[in-house]
């Protein structure tokens, strides 16, 4: 199933900014270097795949110079609920990640 | 198909969290400069050196607290499993830190100061190089002019 995300915010400059839109599929043959939107503690958080463990992933952002809580920690597979295929944004430009 | 657009969040964190040693390691180099001035008073009889002694003192207390502060926000908060896996060696090194930096707050030895110094070098040095950060050490530019660690940053 597809859905639409819209970005705020800057952990993960230059790849997306915020007001960002979002083309994202369900997560299937998720690896490393995907984009990807999980569940956590915080909400819907997008972030890339750093590492992958088979059961847990290892996220990180790819604006270096900011941490997050989220990044450099074990994260469930089952928390990541879409897998970004697709940027858009305005003016008209789009890219797929 | 598609369903409503839903925010997702890129923010850095909730709040946002920017780790650095060096603001630990300034407030090492003021325990050690403040030690300096402790020790330069030559005699605490008069009112005024004992004012400017009791400040001192108090001053030297509070930059050893933000030094275990500052050191244990790093630790406990950014040091996750995959860099206490690559840096196995930071527990004992924040534990002797937290005992340096106690000493400092009771006496007035300045050997313990350089120490405390001395470890934050190391535990700089361990944090930049868990980022893929080099470091180099470089002598303040300012009183006690001791050397500490610096992320060899590239220009702007």
């Amino acid at each position: 199933m597809a859905e639409f995300f819209r970005v705020e915010g800057k952990s993960m400059l230059p790849t997306l900014r915020s007001h960002d839109v979002l083309l994202t599929f369900l997560p299937q043959n998720i690896k490393k270097e995907d984009v990807v939107v999980v569940q956590t503690h915080l909400g819907l958080v997008v972030k890339r795949i750093h590492e992958f463990h088979g059961e847990t992933v290892i996220l990180r952002s790819d604006n270096n110079v900011i941490e997050s809580s989220i990044c450099n920690t074990p994260i469930a597979v089952e928390d990541v609920v879409a897998k970004v295929h697709w940027r858009f944004r305005l003016p008209l430009s789009f890219a797929r990640l | 198909m598609f369903r409503s657009l839903r925010t997702v969040s890129a923010h850095c964190d909730i709040p946002c969290k920017v780790y650095d040693p060096a603001v630990a390691l300034v407030s090492a180099l003021s325990v050690v400069r403040l030690i300096d001035l402790i020790l330069e008073i030559e005699s605490p009889s008069s009112l005024a050196n004992i004012a400017q002694l009791s400040r001192l003192v108090a001053e030297k207390e509070n930059q050893a607290k933000i030094v275990k502060l500052e050191v244990s926000t790093i630790w406990g908060d950014y040091f996750k499993a995959p860099q206490i896996e690559r840096h196995p060696g930071v527990h004992a090194l924040v534990h002797q830190i937290m005992q340096t930096a106690s000493a400092c707050k009771q006496g007035v030895d300045r050997v313990a100061g350089e120490h405390l110094v001395k470890q934050l070098n190391e535990f700089a040095e361990m944090f930049w190089s868990s980022k893929g950060i080099a470091t180099k050490m470089v002598v303040a530019p300012y009183p006690p002019a001791l050397r500490v660690c610096m992320p060899a940053l590239e220009d702007g």
